[in-house]
């Protein structure tokens, strides 16, 4: 049937792409400064569910200057307070590549898009062995 | 934490999957090919499930109900599938198409593959950052978990 066709085309883009994606994460991860942050405060958004709250850290770059980082999750409690400390990881010299070291933000989504890569390309290639086999 | 439980379950999902692969492969294996007529459609909520007779040389007829309701349904009276069912059980007819003769096996393996790359790739993570940074990530990763 064309739908496993296209389990397998998708799930092949899905592949190459997710492999490069994790590749970068993996040589950021190896090569990355880290610096620690200090949470500095909550910026607020209201929308249709209530209001979310964004945590915001600075974190020290150089000598002077500062990296002001907000994340791009928000949430509905404020679980951060001011003073706690967060792990940060940039590529050198380049502070506007800045992100949370945690599982997470480093490598969940290259993973997520790897996971659907892989359910496509063996529920698709299953079709194909299972047609080769049994000549439907 | 979490993520070692992720692969664990994965892991045994991984296994249970195989197994309803081979059963599968084992039933295909013994079993009699036969084609079925839709008689009738069942109707749920204004969804529609085909009802098959099927012909069988040494049983006579069995009566298989699809498990896919679909509006507008996807099958007419009268059109034609083929079945496959294991003479020593009946009640096995199953529809001779890969998603139905495979739908255990596919589904445990869909639900287990992402849960052993996301356990896998957590335990690489971790050891990628190293030990003492790996403590603090971890004391963190509960407050960037929503």
């Amino acid at each position: 049937m064309i739908i496993y066709l296209i389990f397998i085309i998708v799930g092949g883009l899905l592949l190459a792409f997710a492999s490069a994606k994790l590749m970068n994460r993996l040589a950021f991860l190896r090569h990355g400064e880290r610096a620690m942050g200090t949470f500095i405060e909550f910026v607020e958004q209201k929308d249709d569910d209530g209001t979310f709250y964004f945590p915001v850290f600075n974190i020290p770059y150089r000598r002077k200057e500062i990296i002001t980082y907000k994340h791009w999750i928000g949430s509905t409690n404020t679980r951060w307070q001011t003073g706690d400390t967060a792990l940060f990881i940039f590529e050198p010299g380049k502070p506007e590549t800045i992100k949370p070291l945690n599982y997470r933000d480093i490598l969940g989504g290259a993973l997520l898009l790897l996971s659907v890569a892989v359910d496509l390309l063996v529920i698709g290639g299953g079709y194909f062995l299972f047609n080769g086999y049994f000549g439907m | 934490m979490w993520y070692k439980l992720y692969l664990l379950t994965g892991i045994v999902l991984l296994a249970a999957s195989l197994y309803k692969l081979r059963q599968s492969i084992d039933f295909i294996g013994k079993s009699k090919l036969a084609s079925g007529v839709v008689t009738s459609l069942d109707e749920s909520d204004g969804t529609y499930a085909p009802v098959f007779t099927i012909m069988t040389k040494e049983h006579g007829e069995l009566i298989y109900h699809h498990a896919a309701y679909t509006g507008p349904s996807a099958w007419d009276v009268g059109e034609e599938a083929t079945f496959l069912y294991d003479p020593a059980d009946l009640r096995s007819v199953t529809m001779m198409e890969y998603f139905w003769l495979f739908s255990w096996a596919i589904n445990l393996m869909a639900v287990a593959i992402p849960l052993i790359i996301t356990g896998a790739g957590y335990l690489l993570f971790s050891r990628l950052i190293g030990k003492e940074d790996n403590r603090l990530s971890k004391k963190q990763g509960i407050f960037f978990i929503f």
